[in-house]
């Protein structure tokens, strides 16, 4: 798939850790690293809106489409 | 509480039965056919007997009328030969064809059976819903549509064999080739299902993987 997650740069950028993210977002622990490491098959809107909210961030700055 | 069926208990029972009894079963018949000298087995073979001549058999309406009596299609006939028919003499002779086909036989049961034992495990699990359960239906369903031709084709040639042994009298030998269409179809049906899962399974992955 040619979507790319960046949430660990976005992550790092904000200096937030994965548990708090989780806990702010409210999905596990498991969940957000099945996210942030790139296995995820899809994501919600209103998870994609939790952590926008969370990271002070933009859709894009999370999401990125690279041609393979 | 996430407590089991009783019907899952007693499917796994039912395929457990079945696994082990095939194994024991087919161990003790290689065992017994290897080890019994050929001249005391009792040879006998399959046939499949059609032109059967009814003139013998009767049978009466309620009304006293006559009633024709026919054989619908080949009729299985069993033909035994005296235990001194004399058919040991070449190396690789029927009793390693027995055992050769019995082999086959067992393999092939052994291996439907392996697909049932491992889906049920599957569903014991509580993750029945995977693409590995998907490819165990069609090899079951392959399986059984395998049988279905093999059984057909198989009919017709032990007829011949058979009909170049004996020389029968009141019913022909000559089989015909006929294929069991209720199996095709569950056979078929079988591998649809296992497409329809095949597609399940992808779509519980993506969820489960939908953040």
């Amino acid at each position: 798939m040619a979507i790319r997650i960046k949430l660990s740069n976005v992550m790092e950028r904000k200096d937030a850790s994965l548990t708090e993210l989780a806990d702010e977002v409210g999905i596990t622990l498991a969940n957000l690293s099945i996210l942030k490491t790139g296995k995820a098959k899809a994501i919600r809107f209103t998870t994609l809106d939790a952590i926008c909210r969370a990271l002070e961030c933009q859709p894009g700055d999370i999401l990125t489409f690279e041609d393979e | 509480m996430n407590r089991k069926p009783f019907s899952l208990s007693v499917l796994k029972l039912l395929v457990s039965v079945w696994w082990w009894g095939l194994i024991v079963s087919g161990i003790v018949a290689g065992l017994w056919i290897a080890g019994t000298p050929a001249d005391q087995l009792e040879w006998g073979l399959v046939g499949y007997a059609s032109d059967i001549d009814t003139s013998a058999l009767q049978a009466e309406g309620r009304d006293g009328q006559s009633v024709n009596v026919q054989f619908d299609g080949p009729a299985r006939i069993k033909l035994l030969f005296p235990n001194s028919t004399n058919v040991g003499n070449s190396h690789f002779g029927p009793k390693a064809m027995i055992l050769f086909f019995l082999g086959l036989a067992f393999a092939a049961c052994i291996y439907f059976v392996k697909q049932l034992r491992d889906i049920v495990r599957t569903i014991d699990q509580n993750d029945p819903f995977v693409a590995e359960n998907a490819r165990r239906m069609r090899t079951i369903g392959v399986l059984i549509l395998v049988f279905a031709f093999v059984k057909g084709i198989a009919q017709l040639a032990i007829s011949g064999i058979a009909d170049s042994m004996v020389t029968p009298t009141g019913f022909n030998l000559n089989g015909r080739l006929e294929f069991p269409v209720g199996l095709i179809a569950v056979a078929l049906a079988v591998i649809v299902l296992s497409e329809v899962f095949r597609h399940g399974s992808r779509m519980r992955e993506e969820q489960s993987l939908t953040i």
